[in-house]
């Protein structure tokens, strides 16, 4: 699997479902953090990187995308099999 | 969501591959598995150059399969070494040989293209051969498309509704998740911790604890094929020591391996691995049975939802919800090494197809006519 590279520290995504509520938090492997109560919202957000939206409610555009993204990668809109997109499976 | 080729397979147990031809079909790709006398694993295409025979129903001899039909014979290499009532074997009497590799106790296909197959990607299952855990395993036919397996296991709360008296407790559905996708190793991580949970029988019996239990589900999917839950259980308050020594706590190693089939039709193979009780036979015999009863409770209603699935008008709509946050990365990562490995087979059939054009001098010949073909 391709990875996107960042030096001095792991490409990790990380959603934490917060204890004792619906909520999600999201955080990026470059530090960036939101909350939402979508898991399919959260992770288009994660995957916006490194043009995360101002909030996981406002999933990103094209034109926010500060670098085009590469076939089948995330944060591409409407990308095959992007998580939440609705599908046999 | 298409297969996903130039990756590792597990084919078959160890244990199943010996002096006898086994038939499996991998993504859509029907081989014959068997152990050479010097106690190689091989794969090869299972169907006879000539008329297409399986020959998975023909004889082994030596390290040699004979067609049951005719009588063609080919080495573990895939070439043909004999044809009846001639001398003349033609240049490509062949059937095509998979890369093996052997590890764990598994033994792994690549399906893809062989230039590509690199053993030391195989993702490790080491409890499965370590004499320091006691293991049982099987194998359960799924008629469903692996990706409701896939979903099914990056999502534990249904163990609550569908495994109820078995593994499933109501903390398991009502514990939240923290999931990552680790993009550099290629594996989603799924961590469940309940502190304070009813211990299931699959547990109860197997350890002794009579009380509530500590019960940790770590889950690691290295797609698409191998799935891990470490699975820790403990009397409640029992924790593992600041060291990382954990004495108090009770380990299994949950493996499968997702193996798709056909496009509806998967191998569902299951292991689990424990640290405690190893001589216990009848522990053994408990969680065999029990677990095979786990996994055929996923196979019944798998198959269930495959035809409901399947009978979906195009475009019809899910619901995703918390819970549901590490199966969906588990489908973009599965989408996006799919979309690589086609990407990879076009750009070869492209460079291949301009090689043969120019070596030729045939472009646009049928392929029945191509030299390579006669």
């Amino acid at each position: 699997m391709t990875a996107r590279t960042v030096t001095g520290q792991r490409t990790v995504f990380r959603i934490e479902w917060l204890p004792g509520t619906d909520r999600l938090r999201g955080r990026c492997h470059c530090g960036a953090v939101a909350e939402a109560e979508d898991p399919v919202q959260m992770w288009q957000w994660l995957l916006a990187h490194p043009a995360h939206p101002a909030s996981p409610a406002h999933p990103v555009s094209p034109a926010q995308t500060a670098s085009p993204a590469q076939p089948g990668e995330p944060g591409e809109p409407g990308e095959p099999g992007e998580p939440g997109e609705p599908g046999p499976c | 969501m298409p297969f996903v080729r130039n990756q590792w397979y597990v084919a078959a147990y160890s244990a199943e591959v010996g002096r006898s031809l086994l038939a499996r079909t991998i993504l859509g790709e029907p081989l014959v598995l068997y152990r050479t006398t010097a106690g190689q694993p091989a794969a090869l295409a299972d169907r006879c150059v000539h008329r297409h025979f399986p020959l998975s129903e023909s004889q082994l001899q030596g390290d040699t399969i004979v067609c049951g039909y005719h009588g063609f014979t080919y080495g573990a290499d895939g070439r043909c070494v004999a044809v009846p009532g001639q001398r003349r074997i033609p240049r490509t009497a062949r059937v095509g040989a998979y890369p093996v590799a052997e590890q764990d106790s598994l033994v792994w296909v690549w399906i893809g293209d062989a230039g590509r197959a690199d053993p030391g990607l195989i993702p490790r299952a080491p409890w499965l051969a370590d004499d320091r855990y006691a293991t049982v395993r099987g194998m359960e036919p799924l008629a469903a498309r692996y990706e409701l397996l896939v979903d099914n296991l990056l999502d534990l709360s249904h163990e609550t509704y569908l495994h109820g008296g078995y593994i499933g407790t109501p903390e398991v559905a009502d514990t939240p998740i923290t999931t990552e996708v680790d993009e550099e190793a290629g594996v989603v991580r799924v961590s469940r911790r309940m502190d304070d949970a009813a211990c299931p029988p699959f547990y109860a019996q197997s350890t002794g604890i009579t009380g509530r239990i500590v019960r940790w589900q770590d889950i690691e999917y290295h797609p698409p094929c191998l799935y891990l839950l470490h699975s820790r259980v403990a009397p409640a308050g029992v924790l593992p020591r600041p060291d990382g020594t954990d004495p108090g706590g009770f380990h299994v190693e949950v493996v499968y391996a997702i193996t798709p089939s056909t496009a509806t039709a998967s191998y569902d193979f299951w292991a689990v691995a424990r640290d405690f009780a190893l001589g216990d036979e009848e522990v053994s015999a408990f969680l065999h049975d029990s677990n095979r009863t786990v996994v055929l409770q996923d196979v019944t209603a798998l198959n269930t939802l495959e035809r409901v699935v399947a009978a979906n008008p195009p475009g019809v709509q899910e619901l995703s919800i918390n819970i549901d946050t590490g199966g969906l990365a588990a489908r973009r990562m599965l989408a996006r090494m799919a979309a690589q490995a086609d990407a990879a087979q076009a750009g070869t059939a492209e460079a291949q197809a301009g090689t043969a054009g120019a070596g030729a001098g045939l472009p646009g010949a049928p392929a029945s006519l191509a030299p390579a073909a006669r």
